[in-house]
């Protein structure tokens, strides 16, 4: 909340223990003791959590009030008289504690040598069965110990009671000793409210009462999703992270950004004898609000100490890698480089790395290697929404912070399996869906979010557009349009409306499946409530026809007026951490950074005199072409950045030859992954753990990666390698000492980054364009007007999927993500407890297929194209539709991208990801 | 390899093992301990006999879980090996027929004041038995020391059963109400015999305390097992383990003892991740 409305906000006087304390309305009691420095204890009490008033610990005495009320759940009001710690209150808190005690091992809480047993300590006295606190792992943390402490306890009159539960092990990431459990409930409240998972519940009631399962399920069975929220709001020891539940308290932490997906989530790294032993969410953080998904909380940690980590520069010798030192390694790649400038060189750069890193990755190609072929992995997820969204609403980013998702009415989600792709944004939907918002599915197949939905349309792979132009064409048809909207902010209109003439609800029902009663129900919806969301992800971009697809959904946002406003926009999820600020940094064969047109005399003289070099005019190569050139021969050298296209690109053998025949490849991983043991020269670059810089995520936000380690082994921060590169070779303008000069630099030549300097970034990230320093971001884009002006309907056609089904290959196979895995599996593969959960591919098939190729749940099959063949096991579910089969692409051995379409997106040169015919054979 | 008959939690933490071990059994004697590895890669600990029946040819140890090589320990069950079980190590307890004596123990030490307090008896002893815990639930072997002595007091640190306070308390008690006691025997963790040692030095009644440091080969090569007593440097492995505790340099003891807990923290952490992959994964359906 910025300081204007704070003051608008009507506030409250009250009186806390004789103190004058001024609060905002509508808060509690509880909150207003805590603004004011007013210690009130708790036990149920999470600031995450809707107040509950279970514990009964943080009463208070109220002048005119009857009893006690919990401060908790009273609201502060004038006047009022609060007292919170009363001899009377802290007796009452006493026998309230006491009676918690009865069940909780409380030997050392109310121990007469609490002092004097520390500095005794002579064994580890980490036992199996905590039987008090020094034994426990929240020692020091726990919040029991706190309030035992302020309310000054010293006896329990009544005995403990044993419950001699054993300590459940059922998750790969945590242990569960309900030996310790109090029933505050936080950890059923947050799976339940905030999670919207339910795994867990009270089970039995009265002196049984317990947190469980139900059934005693296993927690996977139950739903759970391994998020670990419940670990972070248990006020005990009684659930623990194993891996690190004897480290204590961490000697510094320190507060960066998820590397995983595009939310750009903000943890906090804690690191104790220089290794991370936890990465924790942040109450209150945004965007994520304090909250994160398995890979953010258990999966960092397991790569960044991997032992497969490189630690050394390797160069290719008679076919081996031998360690060599960062000069030779340096200087071997300089004096190669110079023979390959110019268009035989291209550059692929990276999502992962930082801005600073992908800013100078571009600026090496252009100014040193004096090429525009820089791309990076944009072009396998996102590019047909730059295309698209460019030309409707003349930029391609989200065009509303994640948090207003909450305070929507109506959430269209398509093409995205938001569960598992960007696992905090169903938050933010499951908020809204709480406030009342309506939540229509358009996938096929049955994903998590579809239990939320109010209409699921299960369309066929690859039939979008012709359910998004049917659902427009009943909204045009009823004059459910938002026509004062197109009158004054759109233009082309009616050539769109011609355009939907090919749509009428016949065809569409024919083509999508989709009976056309629901669609007519959820294009009413849509149109109906306001504001609405539209959010979308690789579902709808990795087709031939993904442009278009896009196009289909800039219509529709326009066509409500759903485009500018508080909570109404259009969401592209973006997949990879820094996926938008790769984009926004240039690495692309078409735009310097700040999207400034290659080709463009003005902006080209601009970038010419502050690099001062000569910059080609001529657009450069996107990734798959410079795959296609290498193959060709054309391209000869490639310095390939923090990617691993054998895998994340389609069609495997065909990339992997092309790698094959460069003269020169330089690849700069943090890992040995499958491209890079093509290379000649691999060099070990340092992890996000261990560099300064910052990372742009999908909803613009530009927000600070710090550095919490020294760079493992000999490896080195990506920026480094570049600009050391770059010097070697007699390049100018790569003398940086810090990443925070390289900003400086961007700053300097990008409008969207104008104001951007690291100071700012210090507290929370700023959403461009943040031209100057005066501005602070800008939230909403296309407010008033949209960015190109007026906001341009493009007329689409339906275009069937390339590869249909045939009698040879009778299924479609489509591709998607796992909640566990991340991309091609470099890291999350490397993360025990990941792989624990998931540890192989499964082709997932409909049990009427499984039923006619005669395979059970479980079987190895052969999944076959027209291009090759992958073996895997399969699960038979009703989650996906008959026809189909379902794999995700994280697993080298099963890559789920083999030899996948070699075609492409006529405008954005994507390739046909999500759609290949196969047939399946049993093993 | 040495086979495990009984495998057996006491309470919480506390565990009972009786091993097949003919040959150690034949030779123990009360103060003795062996030096256990419980697997191939595992450390050497070395662990006070708190049994042994030569006609049987088995040895009873009581062990506490406090870290990964009690924990392996702990996971054994009946039937399973040990690698390897050397002993009888270390001198015996100089035991004759003193007048009364007080046997103290604590934690794992409850176990190893058994056969003191019975050979005791046997010589003619007063044999005053005193066990603490931090709370009832901790407390075991009573019904079994109530055999062998005369009197037997309970202590716990919360009041939950009998006295309220630590061992030493009602021994101090006794002490000030002028009962004579001729000697004491304190085994158990390291901060409660040192307690004791200090309680009972000005009274200077004679008080033998079993030390339990750091040790590696016992058999008086390594010299990781030193102790400082009366000035001068002892091993607790050829030299002891029993020693005079009015004697010894508990700041030494203590400061030496904690010397690998970062290593030991670290090594239980990838035990305990370990084992979840090696136990409950599978239990939970998870293919490795």
């Amino acid at each position: 909340m910025n300081t204007d409305t704070v003051k608008k906000t009507k506030t409250v006087n009250l009186t806390i223990n004789g103190q004058q304390v001024v609060a905002r309305k509508g808060i509690t009691v509880l909150l207003a003791a805590k603004e004011a420095g007013i210690y009130i204890p708790t036990l149920c009490y999470h600031p995450i959590l809707p107040p509950y008033g279970g514990c009964r610990m943080c009463i208070v005495e109220i002048e005119k009030m009857r009893g006690f009320p919990t401060s908790c759940t009273t609201p502060a009001e004038d006047n009022m008289i609060i007292k919170t710690d009363t001899p009377q209150l802290q007796e009452l808190r006493r026998n309230i504690l006491e009676l918690i005690l009865t069940e909780h091992p409380h030997s050392c809480l109310i121990c007469d040598r609490k002092e004097q047993c520390k500095p005794y300590h002579t064994c580890i006295q980490k036992v199996a069965v905590t039987t008090g606190c020094t034994m426990c792992p929240k020692n020091g943390r726990c919040e029991l110990q706190k309030v035992v402490d302020y309310v000054g306890l010293k006896k329990v009159s009544l005995p403990y009671t044993y419950r001699k539960l054993p300590v459940l092990r059922d998750s790969p990431f945590f242990d569960r000793d309900y030996n310790l459990c109090i029933l505050c409930g936080r950890c059923v409240r947050v799976c339940q409210e905030i999670r919207g998972a339910g795994a867990i519940t009270f089970t039995y009631r009265g002196p049984r009462a317990l947190v469980g399962t139900a059934f005693d399920y296993t927690l996977k069975e139950a739903g759970c999703q391994s998020c670990g929220a419940c670990v972070d709001v248990c006020p005990t020891g009684a659930l623990a992270e194993r891996a690190v539940k004897w480290e204590g308290i961490p000697d510094y932490a320190v507060t960066t950004t998820c590397p995983y997906c595009g939310v750009g989530c903000q943890l906090n790294l804690g690191v104790k004898r220089d290794r991370i032993i936890g990465s924790l969410p942040i109450t209150g953080s945004i965007p994520n609000r304090g909250q994160v998904c398995v890979k953010g909380r258990f999966g960092i940690a397991g790569f960044v100490h991997h032992s497969e980590r490189l630690a050394a520069p390797l160069i290719k010798r008679d076919g081996r890698f031998v360690e060599v030192s960062w000069d030779t390694a340096l200087d071997f790649i300089a004096e190669k480089l110079q023979g390959y400038k110019g268009d035989q060189f291209a550059l692929i750069s990276s999502a992962k790395i930082t801005n600073e890193e992908n800013y100078l990755a571009q600026k090496f190609a252009r100014a040193v290697m004096g090429t525009n072929n820089i791309d990076h992995c944009t072009r396998s997820c996102y590019s047909p929404s730059e295309v698209a969204l460019n030309q409707a609403f003349g930029s391609s980013a989200v065009t509303n912070p994640l948090t207003d998702i909450s305070d929507t009415a109506c959430i269209l989600v398509v093409g995205s399996n938001t569960h598992t792709s960007h696992p905090v944004v169903p938050l933010e939907i499951k908020r809204a869906k709480d406030k009342g918002a309506k939540l229509i599915v358009v996938n096929p197949r049955e994903i998590k979010l579809c239990q939320w939905a109010d209409v699921w349309l299960r369309n066929f792979p690859g039939s979008d557009v012709a359910l998004l132009m049917g659902m427009m064409r009943v909204i045009v048809d009823e004059g459910l349009a938002d026509f004062a909207f197109l009158e004054e902010r759109c233009e082309n209109f009616e050539s769109f409306k011609a355009s939907l003439k090919d749509f009428n609800l016949d065809f569409v029902e024919k083509v999508t499946g989709v009976n056309k009663i629901m669609i007519e129900k959820a294009a009413r919806l849509f149109a109906t409530q306001k504001p609405a969301n539209i959010i979308y992800a690789a579902g709808i971009t990795q087709h031939i026809h993904g442009t278009d697809n896009v196009f289909a959904i800039a219509n529709l946002a326009m066509l409500t007026g759903n485009v500018g406003n508080p909570s109404s926009g259009v969401y592209p999820l973006r997949g990879q951490n820094n996926l938008q600020g790769a984009c926004d940094m240039g690495t692309l064969p078409n735009f310097l950074p700040g999207y400034q047109k290659i080709g463009d005399l003005d902006i080209q003289k601009k970038f010419e005199t502050a690099w001062g070099i000569k910059l080609s005019p001529l657009t450069g190569l996107t990734l798959p072409e410079i795959l296609d050139a290498a193959y060709k021969n054309n391209i000869k050298a490639v310095y390939l950045i923090g990617e691993n296209p054998v895998l994340s690109e389609s069609d495997t053998g065909y990339v992997t030859e092309a790698l094959k025949k460069l003269d020169f490849l330089i690849a700069q991983d943090i890992f040995l992954s499958e491209s890079s043991q093509l290379a000649h020269v691999v060099l070990p670059a340092a992890s996000f753990a261990e560099k300064d810089g910052t990372s742009t995520n999908t909803e613009r936000r530009i927000q600070r990666v710090r550095k919490a380690l020294e760079p493992i082994g000999n490896s080195r921060p990506d920026w480094w390698i570049i600009c050391e590169i770059a010097k070697k070779m007699g390049a100018s303008g790569f003398n940086f000492s810090h990443p925070s000069e390289i900003m400086q630099e961007i700053a300097s030549l990008t409008h969207e980054y104008g104001g951007i300097t690291y100071q700012r970034l210090e507290d929370i990230g700023l959403q461009w364009p943040c031209p100057d320093n005066d501005s602070n971001g800008t939230p909403i884009l296309h407010v008033n007007t949209f960015v190109r002006g007026k906001g341009r309907f493009t007329p689409v056609s339906y275009q069937p999927p390339p590869e249909l089904p045939d009698k040879e290959y009778p299924l479609i196979l489509t591709a998607g993500r796992s909640l566990y895995h991340y991309d091609t599996g470099t890291l999350t593969r490397k993360v025990l407890g990941l792989n624990a959960l998931e540890p192989e591919a499964a082709a997932e098939i409909n049990p009427a297929d499984a039923h006619k190729l005669k395979i059970n749940d479980g079987d190895m099959v052969k999944i076959i194209s027209r291009r090759g063949q992958v073996s895997t096991r399969t699960k038979v579910t009703e989650a996906c539709l008959p026809g189909v089969v379902y794999m995700n692409f994280h697993f080298s051995e099963t890559a789920g991208n083999f030899r996948t379409d070699q075609k492409f997106d006529r405008v954005s040169k994507i390739s046909e990801f999500e759609i290949c015919a196969v047939r399946l054979e049993k093993v | 390899m040495f086979k495990v008959l009984i495998s057996d939690q006491l309470v919480p933490n506390i565990h009972f093992l009786k091993i097949e071990a003919p040959e150690i059994a034949k030779k123990a004697l009360v103060g003795n301990f062996v030096v256990v590895m419980v697997d191939e890669v595992g450390e050497r600990i070395p662990l006070s006999l708190a049994d042994w029946d030569t006609e049987e040819g088995t040895i009873t140890l009581v062990v506490m879980q406090v870290g990964t090589s009690s924990r392996k320990l702990a996971g054994l069950k009946p039937g399973d090996y040990l690698f390897s079980v050397a002993g009888p190590l270390g001198l015996a307890s100089h035991l004759d027929n003193f007048g009364t004596v007080a046997c103290l123990g604590g934690c794992y030490g409850i176990g190893a004041i058994f056969p003191l307090a019975r050979s005791l008896k046997k010589l003619g002893n007063k044999v005053i038995s005193i066990i603490e815990a931090r709370s009832k639930n901790l407390l075991y072997w009573r019904d079994k020391l109530e055999q062998v002595s005369d009197e037997i007091i309970l202590v716990t640190g919360d009041g939950s059963s009998g006295y309220k306070g630590w061992a030493y308390d009602p021994l101090k008690e006794m002490l000030e109400e002028g009962k004579k006691i001729d000697r004491v025997y304190a085994h158990g963790c390291t901060f409660m015999i040192r307690l004791i040692s200090e309680a009972t030095k000005s009274f200077k009644v004679k008080t033998l305390v079993g030390l339990n440091p750091i040790m590696v080969d016992a058999t008086g090569m390594c010299g990781v097992c030193r102790v400082s007593v009366g000035g001068e440097s002892k091993f607790a492995c050829v030299d002891g383990p029993e020693f005079d505790g009015h004697e010894v340099d508990w700041d030494i003891l203590a400061a030496r003892k904690t010397v690998y807990l970062e290593e030991e923290l670290r090594s239980l952490q990838r035990f305990e991740c370990q084992q979840w992959y090696f136990e409950e994964a599978k239990a939970i359906g998870v293919k490795l």
